[in-house]
Parts: C-alpha cells; sequence; structure tokens
C-alpha cells in the first residue's frame, strides 16, 4: 500500500473518531435514565424531583450538617448544588460523585456519594503516574519494533 | 479511569501470562497491546484541548469520551495499525485492541455512585455494566497492587524464558527446528 494512500486512510479513520465524539453526545440523552448536566445548568427547577447522578467538584463542606457544596461543570456552564447526606471526609478541591434525587433550591438529597479524589492534589499523582505509563508502554514498542525508511512503517527490530 | 500506568501493566500481565499458554503471543505483540492499553486514556486530550473550545468551533455537541468507548479503541487501533509493515497489520489491530478492551474492562471495575459503570461498550450497546466499585482512580494501592502484580510476572517470565533457551539450543543441535524469536 503507498504511503499516501495509507495516511488517506489514517485521515478517513480518524474523520470517524470524530464522527463518533459527535455521535456519542448527541444521542447518549435518549439512552440515560437521568437529565444531562446541561439541562440542569439551563433549567434545574424542570427536572426538580428526578433522579440524577452528579458528578462535581467539592467547594464547601459543612461536616456538623452532612452538607456539602459541589460544583458540575457542563458545556453549558457551571452550577452549584448542596448536597444533603454527605458524610464523606473530602476537602474543597476533591471530586465526588452524588447520585440522588434533585430537589428545589438547587438541593440534592444524596442516596449515595462517591469520593473520586479526597483533595485537589490527587490529580498531580494521577497524571505523573500516567506519564510514566505513557514512557513504558512507548519503551516497551521500541524495544521490540523500529521505523523502516524505505516503507514508512513499523519493522520488527532484527532482535524483537 | 485507572491511571495509564495501571492500564499498561494490567495489559502486560495478561499478555504475558496468557503467551506462557499461546505461543504465538510473543513479546513484541505484548507490547503492542500495552500500546493499546493507553488508547482509551486519549480521553485526557480534554485537558489540554477544551471540549467547549471543540463544540464552539464545531457548532455541535462534542465529548472526548468516546474514545474511551469499544467503538473509539477500533477505530484508533485501525488507525494505528495502518503504522505497521502490510504483514503484521491483522495482528497489530487485535493485539490493540485486545490491550484497549482491557484497559476498558478495568476501568468498568471501578467506583460508580449508582453501581453502573458507563457505557463503554458504545457504540454496540448502551448498556452499562453493573460495576463491583472495587477501586476510585485517586488509591494508591491500585498502582502498588499492578507494580507488584508486574513486577512477579515480568520476574517469572524472565525465568521461563531463561530456562526455555537452553531447550531452544539442544533442540537446535538435535536437528529440530527451534521455534525461535521470544
Amino acid at each position: 500500500m503507498h504511503p499516501l494512500v495509507r495516511l488517506a486512510a489514517v485521515v478517513a479513520l480518524l474523520g470517524l473518531v470524530a464522527a463518533l465524539c459527535v455521535h456519542y453526545p448527541a444521542t447518549a440523552p435518549g439512552h440515560s435514565p437521568y437529565p444531562e448536566t446541561e439541562a440542569l445548568a439551563v433549567d434545574y427547577d424542570a427536572h426538580v424531583g428526578e433522579e440524577m447522578l452528579l458528578f462535581g467538584t467539592v467547594e464547601r463542606v459543612d461536616a456538623n450538617a452532612d452538607r456539602a457544596t459541589i460544583r458540575v461543570d457542563s458545556s453549558e456552564g457551571a452550577f452549584e448544588v448542596t448536597v444533603r447526606g454527605f458524610a464523606e471526609r473530602v476537602a474543597p478541591g476533591g471530586f465526588v460523585q452524588v447520585h440522588g434525587t434533585l430537589r428545589a433550591g438547587q438541593v440534592v438529597d444524596a442516596s449515595t456519594v462517591a469520593v473520586v479524589n479526597p483533595d485537589g492534589g490527587s490529580n498531580g499523582y494521577k497524571y505523573a503516574a500516567s506519564a510514566v505509563g505513557a514512557l513504558l508502554a512507548l519503551a516497551a514498542f521500541f524495544r521490540h519494533w523500529r521505523v523502516d525508511g524505505e516503507s514508512l512503517a513499523f519493522e520488527v527490530r532484527p532482535d524483537g | 479511569m485507572a491511571d495509564l500506568l495501571t492500564h499498561v501493566l494490567a495489559v502486560y500481565v495478561v499478555l504475558t501470562v496468557a503467551s506462557w499458554r499461546v505461543d504465538r503471543i510473543r513479546p513484541r505483540w505484548v507490547a503492542v497491546g500495552m500500546c493499546g492499553g493507553a488508547i482509551p486514556d486519549l480521553v485526557k486530550i480534554g485537558i489540554v484541548v477544551d471540549t467547549g473550545a471543540v463544540e464552539r468551533t464545531l457548532g455541535v455537541p462534542f465529548t472526548w469520551g468516546a474514545l474511551s468507548t469499544l467503538g473509539g479503541v477500533a477505530l484508533v487501533a485501525g488507525a494505528i495499525a495502518l503504522a505497521f509493515d502490510a504483514r503484521y497489520r491483522r495482528r497489530a489491530v487485535a493485539f490493540l485492541v485486545a490491550g484497549g478492551v482491557t484497559s476498558l474492562a478495568l476501568d468498568g471495575l471501578r467506583v460508580f455512585a449508582d453501581g453502573r459503570a458507563g457505557p463503554w461498550l458504545y457504540p454496540v450497546t448502551w448498556w452499562r455494566p453493573p460495576t463491583p466499585s472495587l477501586y476510585v482512580t485517586s488509591d494508591p494501592r491500585v498502582l502498588v497492587a499492578a507494580l507488584l502484580v508486574g513486577g512477579i510476572v515480568f520476574a517469572v517470565d524472565r525465568r521461563r524464558d531463561r530456562r526455555k533457551r537452553p531447550r531452544e539450543r539442544d533442540d537446535a543441535r538435535s536437528g529440530n527446528r527451534a521455534e525461535g524469536g521470544r
């Protein structure tokens, strides 16, 4: 296969990837039991009483009252909700999942709260580990494979 | 999702252990599978390229999240496999997809507050498989476990390799054509 034909095929496949990235959010709402976060950002009150799974960054915690305020980001803008029944130990900046029922006044009665990051510093650890992972995968790959200058393709190393 | 190092190590463990039974899984294909294990992590492009900016440019809703699904893995694997010489392409796709699916399955075991993983089988189905909620992504114990198991598998594999080489030399001496190149 000529390198230009291969390049065209790669571009076509990446075009399909982009199409998938557009198709996914266009069709997801019809398959989810929950309202979209964008819909909540635009008109929260229209969804009061509905069940919801929220992903948000912790802004404030009132441990005495088992409450926390989280910020939910969406492409329609960020909005805050108060979570009732929040007994977890999380510092501001932490990231949580909240499953519960939407109540009036931007309040959620949580049935389950899952702590994804206990504080804002958790992301640094994940990024560092991911950078090491990328280096490990590349090192393992080029231990066995090389780029062949003539065919412009990956070829097995003589000792690979 | 689990961090990229955990993904890569998980694929290494699964494929290396499988290679003890299946001769066709050579270390070079384990390495390709490890790269496949990184495909779902391409979703982290969103940290650098803001989804909102892409949406404003395209004028339609957009998410990098589709990269972390079966469809995204298959398409990216196909694109990467085209960079291989024609003799290796089919197997490259197979190992890239195997690595990617291993990572997706591992992510499917993590905590979700409603007890169901994301729809990672998209576009085949929107079904959200139940999750045993085994871990949260920021828990360092997950990475420690991956490093420990990866280290043990690496040591056992090296030992098997050392045992196998003298046998292959003996086979070659006695005129049998040994399966080399591991």
